[in-house]
């Protein structure tokens, strides 16, 4: 698992949470972070535009914790 | 079932002419318009120049996060807010349960809409935001005041062009007349702004090139305005065992439809909606004061909402006054008519008759007293409100002065 991607994931979510970076572990829970269901939509698409990617459905709604977003974004090839 | 009195107790709004009911009263009795060249997108691309925008607005004065609600739907929340803060209303789950809210809007959330029609037809990105459908939703405002306050009773959206609002409020008041609601948050929004909607009206050509000027010979169109109004209503029984201040009362609402054309206004229709507003407040047409006209500065809406008034009045049609306070907030689509019901709402409390600004020449089919260029004081026991919409749908209410 990347380190980067891990940090630039944690990133991502704090500032559409409105916390540090260092908040985010990769253990984090999207409902330990505050994260409903059209955050995470909103988070998915910034992914999108960080990684200039296509995030397909079946990764997008099946993510709930940053460990998952990590893994989902190295099998769409993000390392 | 015996009809219950409804009284308004809180009023809230943010337009072009002021950002709260102080502000926004004190220019109608200084006959102040706000319309000035536009601002919100590049004026060098329209063929119309001036608007009555929302100046110095920053949403960050207003919201920590908008990420969910569109301008047009801020409007709304903002003058919700201070409706909400005039009425003194404590919330309980009991008045939760029983609080409807109903707004008007005719478009939505259009720079959303704009944003996402741009990104998907760019070359480079053809995906939108996934917040997009939430945010352009008409009755986003409606939903978010809902979560905003707890309140859970029957709610929702109205969308008649011009005459949203006055559709919205009448709805409003006959639930609480009812007893199908104790109280309600009603009125409207509207922000038109978008580079691709202020083309259309561009297009269309009823567009004063220079400021709208209601009733006057030399009148161009109309001049577009955005903006957000609520009202508080209750019965009156409610406002009085809760000791709350009351600003009038709404005794009469009357609808009709043209059947006739989608743009050109019908007098006929016109007529009815009047007449009906006034065999809803059991009141004969001579009792009323003053008539806010939806008055828009067209050529044609203006001679025919005189010919109605003369049809639907009489000879009484002489002795009222009628005005268009759009001279000055501007034409603020389906928030305009809850603009308007708090320019005649307050002018009845107050004893002023909100004047027509812009006004420089009589025209012989516009031959009523349009109280041009200065507010007056007069005692107002009864006023109406009209709002006539495109698509021929027409919405009438009647306020009385409470004593």
């Amino acid at each position: 698992m990347s380190d980067t991607v891990f940090q630039k994931v944690a990133e991502l979510v704090a500032a559409r949470v409105h916390i540090s970076p260092e908040q985010v572990s990769i253990d984090s829970t999207f409902q330990d972070l505050g994260i409903d269901s059209l955050v995470a939509l909103s988070l998915i698409y910034d992914l999108e535009d960080e990684y200039q990617i296509e995030i397909p459905n079946e990764e997008a709604m099946n993510v709930q914790t940053v460990r998952q977003v990590v893994e989902s974004l190295g099998r769409l090839g993000v390392e | 079932m015996s009809k219950r009195r409804v009284v308004i107790t809180g009023l809230g709004i943010i337009s072009g002419i002021g950002k709260n009911t102080g502000d926004f009263w004190q220019s109608i009795v200084n006959c102040q318009s706000g319309i000035a060249p536009v601002e919100l997108v590049d004026r060098s691309k329209l063929r119309f120049q001036n608007a009555c925008e929302v100046k110095n607005y920053n949403p960050s004065d207003y919201f920590e996060n908008i990420d969910l609600i569109d301008r047009f739907a801020q409007f709304s929340l903002i003058s919700a807010r201070e409706a909400v803060k005039d009425a003194n209303i404590e919330w309980t789950e009991e008045l939760q349960e029983n609080t409807c809210i109903i707004l008007g809007t005719s478009i939505g959330g259009q720079y959303a809409n704009e944003t996402a029609t741009n990104a998907a037809f760019s070359e480079t990105k053809s995906r939108v935001h996934p917040l997009t459908v939430p945010r352009v939703m008409p009755n986003s405002s409606v939903g978010n005041i809902s979560i905003k306050y707890g309140i859970k009773g029957a709610s929702y959206t109205i969308s008649s062009a011009c005459a949203s609002s006055n559709h919205a409020i009448g709805n409003a008041f006959w639930m609480i007349r009812n007893g199908v609601a104790e109280m309600a948050l009603t009125g409207g929004s509207e922000s038109p702004f978008s580079f691709a909607h202020l083309k259309a009206w561009e297009a269309i050509r009823v567009v004063s090139p220079d400021v709208c000027r209601p009733f006057s010979k030399n009148r161009q169109g109309m001049t577009l305005g955005e903006g957000g109004a609520t009202l508080v209503l209750e019965s009156l029984e409610s406002a009085q065992k809760r000791g709350a201040k009351i600003y009038g009362e709404i005794i009469g609402f009357g609808m009709s439809a043209d059947a006739s054309h989608i743009t050109k206004p019908s007098q006929e229709g016109a007529e009815r909606a009047m007449e009906l507003a006034l065999k809803d407040a059991e009141v004969s047409s001579d009792k009323i004061d003053y008539i806010n006209a939806h008055g828009t500065g067209t050529l044609a809406n203006d001679s025919m909402e005189t010919a109605a008034i003369h049809t639907v009045f009489g000879s009484h049609a002489n002795n009222l006054a009628v005005s268009s306070t759009k001279s000055m907030h501007g034409h603020a689509l389906g928030g305009t008519s809850a603009l308007e019901a708090i320019a005649t709402i307050l002018g009845t409390q107050n004893g002023i008759l909100p004047p027509t600004a812009n006004y420089q020449e009589k025209d012989e089919a516009c031959d009523l007293d349009v109280v041009p260029n200065e507010a007056r004081e007069k005692r107002i026991d009864y006023a109406m409100s009209n709002a006539f919409a495109f698509g021929g749908l027409n919405a009438v209410l009647i306020f009385r002065k409470f004593e």
